[in-house]
């Protein structure tokens, strides 16, 4: 495994990937300017509004201004998606790094664990979870991350399953060291590559998730929006009022090929087989 | 070799059994392959033990098992009279320095992402570590501006010697040495031996050599054993073996270096 | 091998039972409670504790689990509806129809193109059309579902007109004959099994192509072409089917998104099916039917699970003919 950069090759889908999420973050930074008017101010005479010279990206149901809450709202998604992601990717690799190294009646009892839960439907869990509390959006970030961090556990544990066998391994621990230092230092670094790539990935998918629970009704609440319910304010006529359902719909699909894209180019910069 | 024979034995391993889990996808019963099937022998300071045979034939678990890395099922393995199997996990890290291995895999061998300094690091006491760095450096033939280097940028032999040069860090008495030189080219392997046999003097090392290259053994060994499914089938001082090979096995084997 | 098949099969029921009480665990811990629905302050406190008791909240969670726990195994009871007093299980059997055959149909379109697709971009890695496809297929699996759905609603059902975009048939079903209403249950499944099916097509045809090349370029098959081999021979008979091997685990991965996808398509498009009957359940906080469903969903999963695995135990020659492999 090479992480380190020893050729700088062009990695199309790198570039590519890194410019559409480079748009779509200066649009998040930066979309206040495009747009004097507050999120959630209501205008019900101005009610479903076309784009116009006022309203930029046109009106919803209420009047309120669509480009406005569609940079609060993608703001929100975002949020949602990396909090997440970063809380899964240490609960994951906290529990892969353990259950590898422990090994024995511990670890067969995680991965136990992780097949279980790995079993279950991601969105039906956690439209149950997020269905049944009030929805807020830590509880949406908890559950989301508490549901996403089992195949970072995995590729990790088996990274260090792979690792732990290496002849550099085998000479640091014939040379004494403790174990936390073999695996902080000597293991770690060694398996983060497939868990960057992976992290990315995951960003993704939780973006996916998100904005099918906002979408609905069961994610992100009124007043507040995510993309995903500004979507579900279209859906009564998708192309009639296409202001609410096509730059939303867009917007997410740009987002999720960004960070795939990335993803994928990583994975080939990282020169790694295994992950999918 | 006579005078050695006096001395107390640095490692001496008796009735060695070892053998490992084999799994299949999701089964339950675990199956389990012989590798070592009661070896024992004894290595006096000083000396140059080495064990031949095919690729396969257990003479890596051997070395695995003085280092702790597989389970033993049944044997003991003295080491300057104390028992490794029976120590804790504490008392045997602060025994292992004393054992050092180097591995045939040198790519594999030195972490990807350490400085060549920073392995040194690691073990040495700090208010010497430039002076004792320089020191094992140039022991091992290596000049000090590659401590800057990461182990990519370096060439195979230079790995090697590194990997050498880490191992002698920690002052060790016994060096395992599983196939040291087998990957590496003629001319480079030619010097690495030369490197162990200097080495072997200066520092009064013991030597376990594994290998199934014959040249090497040649070089270096005073007493060999030969291996075979994970016994031993005759062990000798090499003299004695090259001149009255008991087993045809054995026969075929100094057929192969005759010829070299 | 059969020996293999049994005791794969047991080494799931641990797995299933661990997989049902966390269901449980998670519904019943989940901030909310069940007793909420029902109770309000109007209400006298002697009524409320005749409302806890009679749907069994007034004991402790342990004692609610081993009663849910016993009835689910011994008589396969869920319990009742807490919104219309019907059988959870008969509720969710009617509810599974759809479900199915929306997944089925989704499935085969997904395997079909996916496949077909994957081998045709991989004997052409690198020209205009490989990239071309590729690029649509990675923009389909970074579509949202629901977002698809309403676009192919949007466009096909009220501005052209062409296909309805909800329900499993028309109001006028039963009046039609029996050509009619296969054509009419064709129509109303087109959209949804599209919406479900082309985000799958897209993940099989990135692991059919990645295979296919890397099969493509391995040295058996090298070594194959320069024996002279006719390259259809090689295609089918070497690359294809080491590249389908990993689609048969990928199944265990597709299951749950599927599943997860039929939920969106079923809402979208006002199917009625086990999603939409959940997601109903959960604005309703019906627990019992979210704890069936829950449990339902995780057994389907596991279900295929375990096919996949003994597929790949009798398609795979190095575990087919290890010692005492299987």
């Amino acid at each position: 495994m090479k992480i380190l950069p020893q050729k700088t090759q062009t990695n199309q889908s790198m570039t590519s990937g890194c410019i559409t999420i480079g748009l779509v973050f200066i649009f998040l930074l930066l979309g206040p300017l495009l747009t004097p008017i507050n999120h959630t101010s209501q205008n019900l005479s101005a009610s479903l509004q076309p784009p116009s010279s006022s309203h930029w990206m046109g009106t919803d149901y209420y009047g309120r201004d669509v480009l406005a809450r569609l940079v609060f709202g993608g703001r929100i998604t975002w949020i949602i998606a990396i909090a997440s992601t970063f809380m899964a990717v240490n609960i994951g690799t906290i529990i892969g790094l353990f259950s590898a190294y422990q090994g024995g009646w511990i670890d067969l009892i995680v991965m136990r664990l992780v097949d279980v839960m790995l079993a279950f439907p991601k969105l039906f869990v956690v439209l149950l979870i997020v269905g049944l509390g009030a929805s807020s959006t830590s509880l949406l970030i908890w559950v989301l991350a508490l549901f996403s961090w089992m195949e970072i556990a995995r590729i990790v544990r088996s990274e260090v399953m792979s690792q732990k066998n290496r002849t550099y391994i085998k000479s640091v621990r014939a040379l004494g060291l403790r174990t936390p230092r073999i695996v902080f230092i000597h293991i770690l670094p060694n398996v983060l590559g497939p868990v960057i790539v992976s992290s990315v990935l995951l960003i993704s998918t939780i973006i996916l998730v998100e904005s099918s629970l906002s979408f609905l009704g069961l994610g992100v609440q009124a007043p507040s929006a995510s993309w995903g319910s500004i979507l579900n304010d279209g859906r009564i006529d998708p192309l009639g009022t296409w202001w609410l359902s096509v730059p939303a719909g867009l917007l997410i699909l740009t987002t999720v090929i960004g960070f795939n894209l990335i993803g994928n180019g990583l994975h080939k910069q990282l020169d790694l087989k295994k992950i999918v | 070799m006579n005078s050695s024979r006096q001395k107390q034995p640095i490692l001496e391993v008796n009735n060695l059994h070892v053998e490992y889990p084999v799994n299949f996808r999701g089964g339950f019963r675990r199956q389990k392959k012989q590798a070592v099937n009661g070896v024992s022998f004894t290595i006096f300071p000083g000396e140059c033990f080495t064990i031949v045979g095919e690729s396969g034939c257990g003479k890596s678990s051997i070395i695995d098992a003085i280092l702790g890395f597989v389970k033993i099922k049944t044997g003991t393995v003295l080491f300057e009279k104390q028992d490794l199997t029976k120590l804790t996990p504490k008392n045997f890290r602060k025994l292992r320095p004393k054992i050092q291995p180097v591995f045939q895999d040198y790519n594999q061998a030195l972490n990807p992402h350490q400085r060549i300094e920073d392995i040194f690091r690691e073990t040495l006491p700090k208010h010497l570590l430039e002076s004792q760095t320089d020191q094992l450096l140039s022991s091992v033939g290596l000049s000090k501006e590659i401590i800057r280097c990461f182990p990519h940028q370096l060439s195979g032999g230079q790995k090697q010697r590194v990997v050498l040069a880490r191992a002698l860090s920690v002052n060790p008495a016994l060096l395992l040495l599983d196939e040291p030189v087998t990957s590496l080219d003629m001319s480079v392997f030619v010097q690495i031996v030369e490197l162990l046999i200097s080495l072997r003097k200066t520092r009064n090392l013991t030597f376990l050599l594994v290998s199934h290259n014959l040249s090497i053994v040649h070089l270096l060994a005073d007493r060999v054993a030969i291996m075979k499914n994970g016994q031993f089938l005759e062990q000798q001082p090499l003299t004695t073996l090259l001149r009255n090979p008991k087993h045809d096995y054995t026969k075929n084997f100094i057929n192969q270096i005759t010829q070299l | 091998m059969l020996n293999g098949i049994i005791r794969r099969i047991l080494s799931a029921i641990p797995t299933l039972l661990v997989g049902i009480t966390l269901c449980f665990l998670i519904i019943h811990l989940a901030p909310g409670n069940p007793a909420t629905r029902f109770l309000n302050p109007s209400q006298t406190a002697a009524t409320q504790e005749i409302i806890r008791e009679r749907f069994g909240l007034n004991q402790s969670l342990p004692i609610q689990y081993f009663h849910w726990l016993k009835q689910v195994l011994f008589h396969f009871d869920f319990g009742y509806s807490f919104y219309n007093g019907k059988d959870c299980t008969e509720v969710l059997i009617s509810a599974l129809g759809p479900t199915i055959i929306l997944s089925f149909w989704a499935l085969v379109f997904a395997l079909s193109v996916g496949i077909s697709l994957g081998i045709f971009t991989a004997l052409r890695a690198d020209t205009h059309v490989d990239r071309v496809i590729n690029s649509t297929m990675m923009i389909f699996l970074s579509t949202p579902a629901f977002w698809l759905g309403l676009m192919f609603i949007g466009l096909f059902t009220i501005h052209l007109n062409w296909l309805p975009g909800s329900h499993l048939h028309s109001l006028y079903y039963d009046q039609l004959d029996s050509f009619g209403q296969l054509l009419d249950s064709v129509r109303h499944l087109i959209l949804p099994v599209f919406t479900l099916g082309l985000p799958l097509a897209a993940t099989v045809f990135k692991y059919i192509r990645a295979g296919m090349i890397d099969a493509l370029q391995s040295d058996y098959t090298l070594a194959a072409r320069a024996r002279g081999i006719r390259q259809s021979t090689i295609l089918w008979k070497y690359s294809l089917k080491n590249s389908l091997l990993p689609l048969v685990s990928l199944l265990g991965v597709i299951i749950p998104a599927l599943l997860s996808g039929a939920v969106i398509v079923e809402v979208v498009f006002a199917l009625p099916g086990v999603g939409r009957a959940m997601v109903t359940a959960v604005f309703g906080r019906d627990y019992p039917i979210l704890m069936a469903g829950a449990s339902l969903a995780f057994f389907i999963v596991i279900l295929f699970n375990i096919v996949a695995d003994i597929f790949y135990r009798i398609l795979d020659p190095r575990i087919r003919n290890s010692a005492g492999g299987l």
